[in-house]
């Protein structure tokens, strides 16, 4: 079994984080950081890309693919779904689609969708940016989001 | 307004008829690159809102406007009543 060393976990819950803090903050949680140090793991093939999305959106209940991490976003769209995330106060995990290449192509054949983002919720392909936040807008994205908190 | 920017605007109109209001603005300083699109349509009426961009993109796609062409393309696909909705707040 492939470990999956792509990872970065991005935690934002306010009621976690010190009152010295301003706003909602993403970090890496120290005992984890040298897993994600940059080491690059080849992805020999459109194959294996596609079972390592599978797992990664299985295994993550919140799975962002994303340009950038979210600490230091690489896009506009990226950016804002990071920000209503962070808004939900919900815990994620994101892959940076700029250092991996099969998986930035891989996940638009899996998910048939041409763009990045994509948020993944319970293995299942919720939508880009521009879903993300109309879902935000009519309070679906908290109904889906609080419906998995409550099935852990 | 751009070239790609019209023709993406021609393409939903025709397609997503009666339309009662669609725009395309181009915001990539006029290379067509980075696009956003409004349509207020009652083809999206019951429509998931994942589907309805879908459908978005299958047209597009369709008219040879796809993402191999479109860098980037904001979408928000709106029911009539959703569109005076907002028109009125």
């Amino acid at each position: 079994m492939m470990s999956l060393n792509l990872l970065s976990r991005a935690a934002a819950r306010s009621a976690r984080i010190s009152t010295a803090r301003v706003g909602p903050v993403s970090f890496f949680s120290d005992d984890s950081h040298s897993d994600f140090a940059p080491k690059r793991k080849v992805v020999a093939d459109d194959d294996e890309a596609q079972k390592m999305i599978h797992e990664h959106v299985n295994n993550n209940r919140i799975m962002l693919y994303m340009k950038g991490n979210p600490s230091m976003p690489m896009c506009g769209f990226s950016a804002t779904v990071v920000k209503v995330l962070q808004d939900q106060g919900v815990d994620f995990s994101s892959v940076n689609v700029l250092d991996y290449p099969a998986i930035r192509e891989g996940v638009k054949k899996y998910s048939d969708w041409p763009t990045i983002p994509q948020l993944y919720v319970d293995g299942e392909f919720i939508g880009g940016c521009d879903i993300i936040t109309g879902m935000q807008e009519s309070g679906e994205l908290t109904e889906l989001l609080q419906e998995e908190e409550k099935k852990e | 307004m751009s070239e790609v920017a019209d023709q993406v605007k021609q393409v939903c109109e025709t397609n997503f008829a009666p339309v009662e209001f669609v725009e395309c603005i181009d915001e990539s300083d006029g290379c067509g690159a980075k696009l956003r699109l409004t349509i207020a349509s009652d083809v999206f009426d019951k429509v998931p809102l994942i589907q309805r961009h879908r459908k978005v993109q299958k047209i597009l796609n369709e008219a040879g406007l796809g993402m191999d062409q479109i860098h980037a393309i904001t979408i928000k696909a709106w029911t009539i009543e959703q569109y005076r909705k907002k028109q009125a707040a």
